[in-house]
């Protein structure tokens, strides 16, 4: 049998070749054509948050982003690790890919504005989670812990554990947050009122554990007779105690806090640390994607900033709360 | 020759537009400035203090009101509610005899079974601010200036209400008082109510 090699005309090519090309061309459109339908079916929500080296933010985080999967979105959480660089790459890269809300948790009060300016003006709505920005009308709402009110409670009961007088330790968080200012300036309300309270050492630990233990031993060093401390959140005030209890004064320095983290709870519940602020992480987080998803189904009346309550935990009511929340909230 | 005529004129072209584009000024003059634009907790308070508060006593509720209000479930309608909170604020005027005096209340009968305690030591919480309707969170660029607010009206009520009161001296007489509270909004009996006040006087 012989083979012939078939000739084609000049005709015939041009033909198979446009074939070729009207086939590729409906391979695409069909690829596009389920593309579309998906990002018709599941838009997607950003989680962007300040850090995940500490667990409260990896409670507040997952939780936004769990809600958010719960509402219908495909949700995506990322790290800025306290860095504002890093922050706005995620924003460039979060509007480049086209979601539609951000659940955003900032690593600086000021220096964060132009991230949230930027997804405005590609008008993607973003929805501040417990952190501030010093802008009142970049975010579409802020939904922040009273750090203030929080740390005013805390501050009356350090008063009167202290007998209204000693000598005492402030540790700082990260001084670009407002939060470490709101906590600050809420416990100096009240601590400042009475003359024979003494702050001997006040320096920034950058709400680091490690930190604040590295803090609190040369503060120990040069002030050997501190009364108690009072830390901008749960890990420092770990850290401080771990600290104290290396120089075996955790029996008679009083440590607190400000969070509702797992091992203060835990601690408060054993008498090591005096007391925290509850915040509630997960009822933020929540409210935020709830929020975002009323945004995109077209509704537009939302607060600029929305506070949320915090809740003074002592030994004497520790039972009511657990890890990020009360006692008897299960969900 | 032409060269450096050129040369120079585009020196001398430069230096002129560098000299109209450059502002310089003393650092400390620009500090100033820009702290001037800051916001002034103390000045809101004082304006608050003695423009705004009349405002938000006149609509003070009695206790007869607001123990209807507690049990008819229609607190919401009589106070206010600062964000996501469990507790509602408003104004509360009462009249009562003082019962007993101690280092941080002044306790006044009212006689219908409601004791009010009224602060007179720890006046450190945000009451007067969230139960104020003149207050408005949103009208603040940073909660920072907000919460200032509460601290500056705090020491307001230390020193322009209370530095003025001889507490021991109304022991046993007949006081009114008006003053922001503080109430669980699923509260249904009210028998023990802390006040801070805002203004304390013999009844006449």
């Amino acid at each position: 049998m012989i083979f012939q090699k078939k000739e084609y005309t000049n005709m015939q090519k041009l033909f198979y070749i446009n074939i070729r090309l009207i086939l590729w061309l409906c391979l695409l459109f069909a690829f596009a054509c389920v593309g579309c339908k998906r990002s018709q079916e599941q838009p997607r929500m950003a989680v962007i948050v300040s850090t995940l080296n500490n667990p409260w933010f990896v409670v507040l985080g997952e939780t936004a982003a769990e809600k958010a999967r719960e509402l219908g979105y495909e949700a995506t959480i990322f790290d800025s690790q306290n860095n504002t660089s890093k922050e706005a790459e995620h924003f460039e890269n979060v509007i480049a890919a086209g979601y539609n809300a951000i659940l955003f948790n900032p690593t600086d009060a000021d220096g964060s504005i132009s991230n949230v300016l930027r997804a405005k003006k590609a008008n993607i709505p973003v929805f501040c989670m417990d952190r501030e920005i010093n802008d009142k009308d970049a975010a579409t709402s802020q939904i922040l812990s009273d750090s203030y009110g929080g740390c005013v409670k805390i501050g009356e009961y350090f008063v009167r554990n202290l007998n209204e007088k000693g000598k005492y330790v402030e540790i700082l968080g990260l001084v670009g947050d407002n939060n470490t200012w709101n906590r600050s300036y809420g416990f100096h309300s009240v601590v400042d009122v009475f003359p024979e309270l003494e702050m001997v050492a006040q320096q920034t630990a950058d709400f680091d554990r490690n930190k604040a233990m590295d803090v609190m031993e040369s503060i120990l060093q040069a002030n050997p007779d501190i009364d108690a401390v009072f830390c901008g959140n749960d890990a420092m005030a770990m850290g401080a105690y771990q600290a104290l209890l290396a120089a075996g004064k955790s029996g008679s320095v009083q440590v607190y806090g400000f969070d509702g983290a797992r091992d203060v709870i835990q601690s408060i519940a054993e008498g090591k640390i005096m007391a925290t602020g509850m915040q509630y992480p997960k009822l933020m987080a929540k409210k935020s994607a709830e929020m975002a998803h009323r945004y995109l189904q077209g509704n537009r009346d939302f607060d600029a900033r929305i506070p949320v309550a915090v809740d003074l935990v002592t030994q004497e009511n520790v039972e009511k709360f657990q890890a990020f929340g009360k006692a008897n909230d299960n969900e | 020759m032409n060269n450096a005529i050129k040369y120079s004129l585009w020196v001398v072209i430069c230096a002129i537009v560098i000299y109209f584009s450059i502002d310089m000024k003393p650092l400390d003059d620009q500090l100033s400035l820009s702290d001037s634009a800051k916001f002034n907790p103390q000045q809101y308070a004082n304006h608050y203090w003695h423009n705004e508060l009349p405002n938000d006593t006149m609509l003070a509720v009695d206790l007869a009101a607001l123990q209807n209000a507690v049990q008819q479930q229609n607190l919401h309608k009589i106070s206010k509610k600062v964000g996501i909170s469990d507790y509602v604020y408003t104004f509360l005027k009462a009249n009562g005899d003082v019962s007993a005096i101690n280092d941080e209340y002044i306790f006044c009968e009212t006689g219908n079974n409601t004791v009010l305690k009224i602060k007179t030591k720890y006046i450190f919480d945000s009451n007067v601010r969230n139960a104020s309707r003149q207050i408005d969170i949103g009208e603040f660029k940073t909660i920072i200036d907000y919460n200032l607010v509460s601290k500056e009206i705090n020491e307001l009520i230390r020193v322009s209400l209370l530095s003025e009161i001889n507490k021991q001296n109304l022991f046993g007489k007949k006081i009114s008082v008006v003053g922001a509270i503080q109430i669980h909004d699923t509260t249904s009996i009210l028998k023990n109510i802390v006040i801070t006040p805002v203004s304390i006087e013999l009844f006449p």
